[in-house]
């Protein structure tokens, strides 16, 4: 009988996270689709566990087995089999060794069909537009989009501009780092909608200026210099004007020192 | 004494129906350790074409196979009845003509379990490699008909690993997804079923180890009987050895180096390995050579020299290379030894013996007893040109003889009550008694266990 060398190659396959990973053990323990569907139920733990490809990275998200975890904001179960994320996994023929590569999208059919979670452009350019933080190339086709996970607790976007160089994350509840070519914005907070005021605060640095919009500026710090004059901010604990050496003293109320 | 065996007959039984036996011919049954499971073939002689035109049996059909064996006074009989089979294919070539469509409906088979794989799927637990194959062949479908015995599963020498059986059969998922990388003992390893239909799970070095279950000797014409008429060496060979009975060849061939994949069996002389264990992180290169032998060696028995010169191996940079990757280590260790099987049957000999013997298993071993007569006078009668050979002084014995491994058997018909049997019988090194074989000095010959003589 000749020998005949195994397949070595690793192969990609499309797998459900049966489990996540856990403190001291980061690897996922998957079930590889379709082949491991008829596995019988007092078998599952043996499924394969992959650790990411990439070192440093650890891929954490919904896994198929059921557990306590639950959304704040709905009281809904985060895991279960219709609520389990999909990666892509690399491995060898016998499923005993291998990697997992990503989170992995549904395929759709040929050409024909959407993607039903194709990312909110229009709304997300609407956002960034409304805070003067748009630039002309902010166009579908120069952006690249390199995470967006969305769950009933929340949600984010994080994205660039391949042609410019504009980088841009934006949470779900309105806080925000985009880093532009000629300017810098950081807001933590939303300003809310239909003349609804939320407490929201932000910085916008440009070469020439910054803007700090906020309820309330606390600066911990041993020494403030406010401008270059030479000068320096006279504290009063008292908050009325008043006179020594002849002249008047106003003080400015909304600073503390 | 040899064996009598006298009348064999054959029974076929298609679906439980005995065939006529006056009509079957051309069985061969065959069974290999290195081709799983055994084949049957045999023709229906159909005269008149009735039997094709009445087709009862088809693919799929249920074949048992029996020999019954009589001694001269019919005394009494003996019955051996092989693996179950089932047919894969009909052959019909109408040689008694169009107007019947008579003809040998020629009938291949297959053991059952070829068309009865189970395919559940599992994720197994961890465990050792060959305490999994048994329990597979445990829990094998009941109409595959696979026999399990604790005595023919030898213990792997893995630590323990999940597999996943998916989409494929049982005996798929044995042969290629396990068996590479099961090891068992330092050699490669070997699963199939006997002509019998046991499961058998060992490896060349566990087989090889077994105690001849038989002697075979050739047919002898030299004139030196005892008063059993048996050669004096011979009886004495037989009585030190305790055998009760000696099977008589007719006809044998030797070969050296591997007949079927000459290629193959070079690359394996002297490989080079390259492995990578992953989990440390570190590449590895290895020179593998064959590392099988008889058994050990020492000065009077040479053991563990294996056909090929000495020069090959000290003046080679390697005759083949091999990387393995992907895989645990402990996995890599064993698909680069299980590659190792071509050189198994460096040393092979076909044997060719009037009837059947229950004992020619294939993976039994059984012991070769050739006598070498030095000085040999052969008369010839000038009526009947017959030679007469005369043993002259000095026997001793061929370096053909010892323990050998039944690697394939075939078992012919000949007539309704006459069969035969060809073996091949294979085994990795020289087995020399430096002082009564007759090649007595293999030190040009690379020793497996780099003993120096």
């Amino acid at each position: 009988m000749d020998f005949i060398k195994p397949d070595m190659d690793l192969h990609f396959h499309r797998a459900r996270v049966y489990k996540r990973g856990k403190f001291g053990d980061d690897r996922l323990q998957v079930r590889i689709l379709p082949q491991m569907a008829d596995i019988p139920q007092d078998e599952l733990e043996n499924l394969p566990k992959f650790p990411c490809l990439f070192k440093n990275m650890v891929l954490n998200c919904r896994q198929e087995a059921t557990s306590s975890e639950k959304y704040s904001t709905t009281g809904n179960p985060v895991d279960g089999k219709d609520n389990a994320d999909y990666v892509c996994v690399l491995c060898n023929k016998d499923y005993t060794f291998g990697y997992v590569v990503c989170l992995e999208n549904a395929f759709y059919d040929y050409m024909t069909t959407p993607h039903k979670d194709s990312w909110g452009f229009s709304s997300i350019k609407d956002y960034i537009n409304n805070r003067g933080m748009g630039d002309s190339a902010l166009d579908y086709d120069n952006l690249v989009v390199q995470a967006m996970p969305s769950t009933e607790d929340g949600g984010m976007v994080e994205f660039y501009n391949w042609k410019n160089g504009n980088k841009y994350i934006i949470n779900r509840s309105g806080a925000c780092i985009m880093v532009l070519q000629d300017k810098v914005y950081i807001r933590a907070g939303s300003p809310g909608k239909n003349g609804k005021k939320n407490p929201f605060s932000a910085i916008e640095m440009s070469g020439s200026k910054i803007v700090i919009k906020t309820k309330l500026l606390d600066i911990n710090s041993e020494k403030i210099i406010l401008g270059h004059h030479g000068q320096y901010l006279l504290g009063t604990a008292v908050s009325s004007p008043f006179a020594a050496e002849g002249r008047n003293f106003y003080p400015v109320k909304d600073i503390a020192v | 004494m040899s064996i009598e065996l006298v009348q064999q007959y054959q029974y076929i039984y298609i679906n439980g129906e005995l065939i006529n036996p006056a009509l079957i011919s051309k069985i061969e049954l065959s069974a290999g350790i290195d081709s799983v499971l055994p084949t049957l073939q045999f023709a229906i002689n159909d005269t008149r074409g009735d039997i094709w035109s009445t087709l009862h049996f088809g693919i799929g059909s249920d074949v048992r196979i029996a020999l019954a064996t009589t001694t001269d006074n019919n005394e009494s009989m003996d019955a051996v009845v092989f693996a179950n089979f089932c047919i894969t294919r009909m052959y019909n070539g109408h040689e008694y003509g169009n107007s019947t469509l008579g003809g040998y409906i020629q009938v291949w088979c297959e053991q059952a379990w070829k068309f009865y794989e189970n395919y559940d799927d599992h994720a197994y637990e961890k465990q050792k490699l060959g305490k999994l194959i048994k329990e597979i062949c445990s829990h094998t479908i009941k109409r595959a008909h696979v026999k399990v015995e604790d005595d023919n599963f030898e213990e792997s020498m893995d630590s323990g690993s999940i597999r996943y059986k998916l989409s494929c059969g049982d005996l798929d998922f044995i042969t290629n997804t396990l068996l590479p990388v099961t090891l068992i003992g330092d050699s490669n390893s070997y699963f199939f079923l006997d002509q019998y239909g046991y499961a058998k799970l060992s490896s060349f070095e566990k087989l090889y180890k077994q105690k001849p279950k038989c002697l075979i000797t050739p047919q002898m014409d030299i004139v030196s009987d005892n008063a059993n008429g048996i050669p004096e060496q011979l009886a004495a060979y037989m009585k030190n050895k305790n055998y009760k009975y000696y099977i008589p060849f007719e006809g044998n061939i030797s070969n050296i180096g591997s007949r079927a994949n000459i290629d193959s069996m070079l690359n394996q002389i002297y490989e080079k390995l390259y492995l990578y264990d992953n989990q440390n992180q570190k590449s590895m290169i290895a020179w593998q050579a064959p590392a099988l032998k008889a058994g050990s060696s020492s000065a009077k028995l040479r053991q563990s020299n294996i056909p090929v010169m000495n020069s090959v191996l000290s003046t080679s940079d390697a005759t083949s290379a091999n990387f393995f990757e992907n895989y645990i280590i402990e996995d890599q260790i064993a698909f680069s030894r299980n590659n190792d099987v071509s050189t198994n049957d460096i040393f092979a000999t076909v044997i060719g013996i009037r009837g059947y013997d229950i004992n020619l298993a294939v993976g039994n071993t059984l012991d070769l007893w050739i006598p070498y007569f030095k000085n040999v006078e052969v008369e010839t009668n000038p009526d009947t040109e017959e030679d007469t050979r005369k043993q002259a002084d000095n026997v001793s014995i061929h370096w053909l003889s010892g323990k050998w491994l039944i690697s394939k058997v075939i078992i012919k018909h000949i007539s309704a009550t006459e069969v035969m049997t060809m073996i091949k019988i294979i085994r990795p090194t020289f087995v020399v008694n430096t002082k009564t074989t007759s090649l007595t000095d293999v030190r040009v010959f690379y020793d497996v266990e780099g003993t120096v003589i």
